[in-house]
């Protein structure tokens, strides 16, 4: 095993074992140390599931993955004036109509 | 009015404030980024407005990490919310996505059987993380986008505040959306979900979850009579939401009533008293005569004049209504839409108010001609909201695809977090107006504890600022946010001070906290100088 495969080992054990203890203190939030361990334990998982997935929650109940086409995208446009419009869509189609419109 | 607003309040207190043994969440931004890109961008960039990243990448973290820490401020849940953080070159003027990865339904403690709920808010209810190996919310912004990344709301023109991007996406991701496709009338993988359970239509007086995909695909259009029946949400806008403004006409009998309207960027806005009279059609004598776009030939007067959308502009328009004496224009949209749009344009020499109505609502008027308007302040009823109080949600004609449905509606004053259009006049480091009120709805527990400051070295301190919302200001939420922020990029006990300093002087210059509740705060920001070690280890 290469000084870079241990490394990666190490970070992984720590990663499972970070993501295993959940919160640290039961009714007390993270403080900042604690929720950057877990962000970066959590980097290393698997990517999340991909659209279309069938899933089962945890305790066995119904889950579904949510495709992208239902997130919401946000969009900027300009007016004539040069004013920002910001504007939100699903999908990445830009929004067919602006909400402030130039005449006609 | 006062007394019932007073009233109202103090229910909605007591009701937000409600018991529960779960803790402030945890919101995690989890950086997917590569290295030198997004969020781990190298570009040097210069502090601002109490954003102290000296990277484009460490700004854009630290706007992510903010608002993640606002939001937990102001929910409750054991479990953490981990939310998936990229930058990403995106698709031409897209700003940014956000949404839950996955939905839940009939897990342990679930309130309504049958139906979805967003990741974050079923692994709170549940108490269990019902999706392991899974983020909670899926966000990402454009690489390829000038953002404004200061902390103080003060965004330069032509500039976009990316925290208010960020708490609006995050919103979503929390729960602030349905999972139903407006143009189809269709539910994800079938089934109804939590949102649309307090999705109501007033015309047809149906809940969306009682009704058939058709009449859900007829009912995401129709603008201005969709609400969110949820108590909170309704209390809240009763609470803060501006007394209802009307455009009316007032005879003959066949078109009274109040319309929906758009404005215009020129001449002065609509007023009480600048819109009240008799409206006549505004007709000139060269090619269509309801264009408007020469001089205007009909008796005007001293009377509003109903011109035709079309061929020339709008300020052409009412320049000429002017010219021929009308003391107000109204424009009929030349194309079915609802709400009508707003027009942009400029002329200085413009003295009269225009407003722009819909097609629809423009034949009628034509058909009963002359009529009499007037615009009215009705302090008992609430701009943005139906006649009893229920907030109105955004469901225009046609449908926009991802607008329709998730949000607020556009007609709510003051400007809402949650309408589909970001505008500078929101406050999201410190104002989250009516939307913990739908999240509290749908499911969640608000966090109402008072705001802590602590350190990994210093016991939470108790400021005794209260986290309840009051107004809208979730004060406990900015003041917490602040204080991650100042532990994760102070270097010295001093430099954590002066940034913790620094964020309570621009609340109360913002007056979000009086001198005397920013001195408490300070008494707890010197607790965790005297005995937290700096730079903190992570």
């Amino acid at each position: 095993m290469s000084s870079n495969n241990k490394i990666t080992g190490a970070l992984a054990a720590f990663a499972v074992a970070a993501l295993m203890a959940g919160p640290a203190v039961a009714g007390t939030p993270l403080n900042v140390v604690q929720k950057k361990a877990l962000a970066d334990a959590k980097a290393l998982q698997a990517p999340s599931p991909t659209a279309g997935q069938t899933l089962t929650g945890a305790d066995g109940s119904p889950a579904a993955v949510v495709p992208d086409e239902l997130h919401n995208y946000m969009h900027a446009q300009r007016d004539a004036s040069g004013k920002v419009q910001v504007l939100e869509t699903d999908g990445t189609t830009a929004p067919a109509k602006a909400m402030e419109v130039t005449n006609e | 009015m006062n007394k019932l607003r007073n009233a109202l309040a103090v229910a909605v207190l007591a009701a937000l404030a409600a018991a529960s043994s779960a803790q402030a969440a945890d919101l995690i931004p989890v950086n997917l980024d590569g290295a030198n890109e997004g969020y781990n961008d190298n570009t040097p960039a210069t502090p601002v407005g109490g954003n102290y990243g000296t990277t484009k990448g460490e700004q854009r973290r630290i706007v992510a990490q903010y608002a993640a820490a606002m939001w937990g401020s102001v929910l409750k849940s054991d479990q953490p919310i981990y939310i998936a953080a990229q930058f990403n070159p995106l698709g031409a003027n897209v700003l940014g996505s956000a949404g839950a990865v996955t939905v839940h339904a009939n897990f342990g403690n679930a309130p309504v059987a049958n139906v979805w709920y967003p990741a974050a808010l079923a692994d709170a209810i549940s108490g269990i993380d019902l999706a392991p190996t899974s983020y909670d919310i899926s966000s990402q912004f454009s690489s390829d986008f000038s953002f404004y990344y200061g902390l103080d709301g003060k965004t330069p023109a032509g500039q976009i505040n990316f925290l208010d991007v960020v708490m609006h996406e995050f919103g979503h991701g929390l729960g602030f959306q349905n999972f139903e496709t407006e143009a189809t009338g269709a539910f994800l993988s079938g089934r109804a979900d939590i949102y649309s359970v307090y999705t109501y239509d007033n015309t047809t007086g149906k809940f969306w979850t009682a009704m058939t995909q058709a009449e859900r695909v007829t009912s995401a259009l129709n603008y201005g009579n969709v609400v969110f029946t949820g108590a909170n949400a309704t209390a809240g806008a009763k609470l803060l939401l501006d007394d209802r403004k009307d455009f009316r006409v007032t005879a003959p009998a066949p078109v009274a009533g109040n319309y929906a309207i758009g404005s215009v960027t020129f001449g002065p806005l609509i007023s009480t008293t600048n819109f009240n009279g008799q409206v006549v059609l505004g007709t000139d004598s060269v090619g269509t005569p309801g264009d408007g776009c020469e001089a205007i030939t009909s008796n005007v007067a001293g009377k509003i004049a109903l011109i035709d959308r079309g061929v020339c502009t709008i300020a052409i328009k009412t320049k000429n209504a002017q010219d021929a004496g009308a003391i107000g224009v109204i424009i009929a949209n030349n194309a079915a839409a609802n709400p009508p749009p707003n027009f942009s344009g400029v002329d200085p020499t413009i003295t009269i108010p225009t407003i722009v109505v819909t097609q629809a609502a423009g034949t009628s008027f034509k058909a009963n001609l002359p009529m009499t308007v007037t615009y009215v302040v009705d302090a008992t009823k609430w701009q943005g909201a139906d006649d009893l109080g229920r907030p109105r949600l955004f469901m225009p004609n046609p449908v926009q695809s991802g607008s329709s449905g998730s949000h607020y509606d556009n007609n709510a004053m003051p400007n809402l977090l949650m309408e589909p259009a970001i505008n500078d006049s929101l406050r999201s480091y410190y104002n989250l107006d009516i939307t913990p009120h739908l999240l509290k709805d749908i499911g969640w527990q608000l966090n109402t504890a008072s705001a802590k400051i602590g350190s990994p070295n210093v016991p939470d301190c108790d400021t005794g600022l209260s986290g309840t919302p009051s107004g809208g200001l979730f004060v406990a939420g900015t003041i917490q946010a602040s204080n991650e922020l100042c532990l994760i990029s102070a270097q010295t006990r001093g430099a954590y001070y002066s940034c913790m300093d620094a964020a309570r002087d621009r609340m109360v210059a913002a007056g979000v906290l009086t001198s005397l509740q920013g001195n408490k705060v300070m008494m707890c920001a010197r607790r965790v100088q005297d005995h937290q070690v700096f730079p903190i280890a992570f």
